[in-house]
């Protein structure tokens, strides 16, 4: 048994077990990486686990994986939610034996410490007794009470007499009738989350009904529900764990020790694991919680702006942008413009020798005298950086949803060309990730680039890094999005993959603190 | 739940409280009034200050609500609603709290009103700062809105 005292890191959840387990998982385990071969239950007969608190739980290979998974402190790990309850039962009967007590108890003890373990042991050790009372779990854990046999009582809830075989109670001995119960912890249960931290019904009792206890009087639907908000807790307060903010997706990641800002789900929502935003790179955490403050209070003026139609800079038709590229064309006129600067297109284009000049704001000359100009030239400067935020946004949003649509594009071209295997027509799907990875990029550039400050060669780099990732993504987005019958196979790719090392160069660029000159 | 009520109820009319009437509401076993006679050495002395109690259906897992009708100058008790600050009405009730101990807790506000976690900021303030004056208000609003 090794002993992981010398670890000082907060977020440790190595086990000392010297469990049979461990021989099992040297056998079985076979690759974890960040992969998440999930499915739970397997095969395993429930062998190990002997000492485990909760009777329940998975099997010794489901357990195998978690432990293989959680012992790599580099790489990301995802749970589902039967690994999850795997590991919970893990952490708690890891404390149980350890502390020598029940393992509801040790439940409750290690949600009362944010299941810190470090912080739980610091604290338990300094004064066992004084931790037990506060976190109301009672010397000797959860025991039913008893009362003696034909002993009466009248409940002091319903105000109805009830017999010993009626009886329940805590380890605190506060006896109420099972009717009670039943109903207090269904109303305990409807409240929400807060439920897991229920108390004996008795007014300031501080004794912490458990999950045995929930289990003894609940329908299947509540316990489920109880169950939930219990492992929910697990990883709400637990720092290294976090739940996929994806739709409907419910896995939880496990960070590795660096907390990386940019996490991919298995599920296709890549964000951020300090935050839990959508991965912002490259703007750190507090820049996008400012800037988000921010649009929250501009919002009123900025929504304006934001108006989702345009008036052509030509004949001034309302022009609803309904694809993902800047680059528009008037159905009634023909004109061509850039619906970020509503400047003609044809000096944005690389063909046309044109420069590629809407990233960049530049601050009308002559005004910055008096306060009404700088709070107007301040307002100006946001408004430049949200209009381009919110366009890649919205491009990300519209690409997001193409997705669909860019299967039966490929289903298409394959049908429409003769001789040709999926593979070659994977490269369209190929460019849209590639695209939306762009816009997701480019939208918080803006972010970025708004807190940098203005005219230094920090600043000046970092937007030639964005012109060209920025020229070059709607130019793929562009050729992506031509009629199959244009499109241009070998073109797509070379510039999948030059926006691709764009991004990276981007996004090493601000890793290594935008030094040097463009 | 409706047993544990009337038993409530038969218990309050058995041994009343002096300080206090209780009424359900046009024979409505969930919906009572009280008439709280305030405290003597308080500024809402010889005041009749008439309260609402609304049990919800899932008392008493469930705190009821209560509420001032008569107007009252109090930190604790929002001015224009009625509405009573008090941990036991909200997070802090538990099933075994009934009745008395709701109107024994508002007795006890009047007799010492809390200056923390006001929901009257304002005459939180005033009765830190200036207990004269807050005295005097609450008197005069006593003899304004809560005397026969």
């Amino acid at each position: 048994m090794e002993d992981d005292q010398g670890s000082d890191n907060e977020y440790d959840y190595e086990y000392e077990d010297d469990d049979i387990d461990d021989d099992d998982m040297a056998a079985g385990g076979g690759d974890s990486g960040g992969g998440s071969s999930a499915s739970g239950g397997g095969g395993g007969a429930a062998g190990g686990s002997g000492k485990g608190a909760r009777g329940g739980g998975g099997s010794s290979a489901a357990e195998a994986e978690v432990d293989l998974a959680l012992r790599d402190d580099t790489a990301v790990a995802f749970i589902d939610q039967a690994q999850l309850k795997v590991l919970m039962s893990k952490v708690v009967s890891d404390i149980s034996e350890t502390v020598n007590i029940s393992a509801e108890a040790a439940t409750a003890l290690l949600r009362h410490f944010s299941w810190n373990r470090e912080r739980l042991f610091d604290q338990y050790y300094t004064s066992p007794e004084s931790v037990m009372e506060k976190v109301g779990i009672a010397a000797g854990g959860h025991k039913t009470g008893s009362l003696k046999d034909g002993e009466k009582l009248e409940c002091r809830i319903c105000c109805e007499e009830f017999t010993a075989k009626e009886a329940y109670a805590l380890a605190c001995k506060h006896f109420f009738c099972r009717g009670c119960w039943a109903a207090y912890l269904g109303a305990k249960v409807q409240e929400g989350p807060t439920s897991v931290y229920t108390t004996c019904p008795e007014h300031k009792c501080p004794q912490i009904a458990s999950e045995s206890t929930f289990s003894e009087f609940l329908s299947a639907e509540d316990l489920k529900r109880y169950q939930a908000f219990s492992l929910t807790s697990f990883v709400d307060i637990n720092k290294m764990l976090r739940f996929c903010p994806g739709k409907d997706c419910g896995m939880v990641v496990k960070a590795p020790l660096s907390y990386p800002r940019s996490v991919r789900c298995n599920c296709g929502s890549v964000f951020c694991f300090r935050c839990g935003e959508e991965a912002h790179d490259p703007a750190s955490c507090e820049e996008l919680a400012m800037w988000k403050e921010k649009c929250q209070n501009e919002s009123e003026t900025a929504n304006w702006i934001l108006a989702n139609t345009k008036q052509c800079p030509k004949c001034k038709t309302r022009i609803e942008k309904n694809q993902g590229c800047n680059h528009m064309s008037c159905r009634q006129c023909k004109a061509e413009f850039c619906w970020i600067c509503m400047g003609d297109w044809s000096e944005h284009g690389s063909s046309s020798g044109g420069y590629y000049k809407c990233n960049k704001y530049e601050a009308k000359e002559g005004d910055g005298d008096n306060d009404v100009a700088k709070a107007k030239a301040e307002l100006d400067r946001y408004l430049h950086y949200y209009k381009r935020y919110q366009a890649h946004d919205s491009s990300q949003q519209i690409a997001e949803k193409q997705q669909d649509a860019t299967e039966r594009r490929m289903v298409e071209l394959q049908e429409s060309s003769a001789g040709s295997a999926w593979i070659d027509v994977q490269f369209l799907k190929t460019a849209m990730e590639q695209l939306i990875e762009c816009r997701r990029v480019l939208k918080y550039t803006y972010v970025m680039s708004y807190y940098i400050e203005e005219k230094t060669p920090a600043k000046e780099l970092f937007e030639h890094h964005q012109e060209n990732l920025e020229k070059y993504t709607e130019r793929l987005h562009e050729l992506s999005e031509s009629p199959l019958e244009k499109i241009e196979r070998t073109n797509v790719i070379n510039y999948t993959r030059c926006t691709d090392r764009f991004c990276k160069s981007l996004l090493q660029s601000v890793q290594d603190g935008l030094q040097g000159s463009v | 739940m409706a047993r544990r009520l009337q038993k409530e109820l038969a218990e309050l009319r058995k041994n009343k409280l002096e300080w206090c009437d209780i009424q359900p509401m046009d024979d409505d076993i969930m919906r009572w009034t009280a008439m709280l006679v305030g405290p003597d050495d308080t500024p809402f002395g010889g005041g009749c200050f008439n309260l609402e109690i609304e049990f919800p259906a899932e008392y008493p897992f469930k705190a009821p609500k209560v509420r001032f009708v008569t107007r009252i100058y109090h930190p604790n008790v929002k001015t224009d609603s009625g509405e009573i600050c008090s941990d036991i009405l909200n997070e802090n009730w538990g099933p075994t709290l009934n009745v008395t101990y709701v109107l024994n807790t508002i007795r006890q506000m009047l007799q010492e009103p809390h200056a923390d976690n006001p929901l009257e900021a304002d005459i939180a303030r005033q009765l830190a700062e200036d207990k004269d004056a807050f005295t005097q208000t609450a008197k005069k609003w006593t003899l304004d809105f809560a005397s026969p």
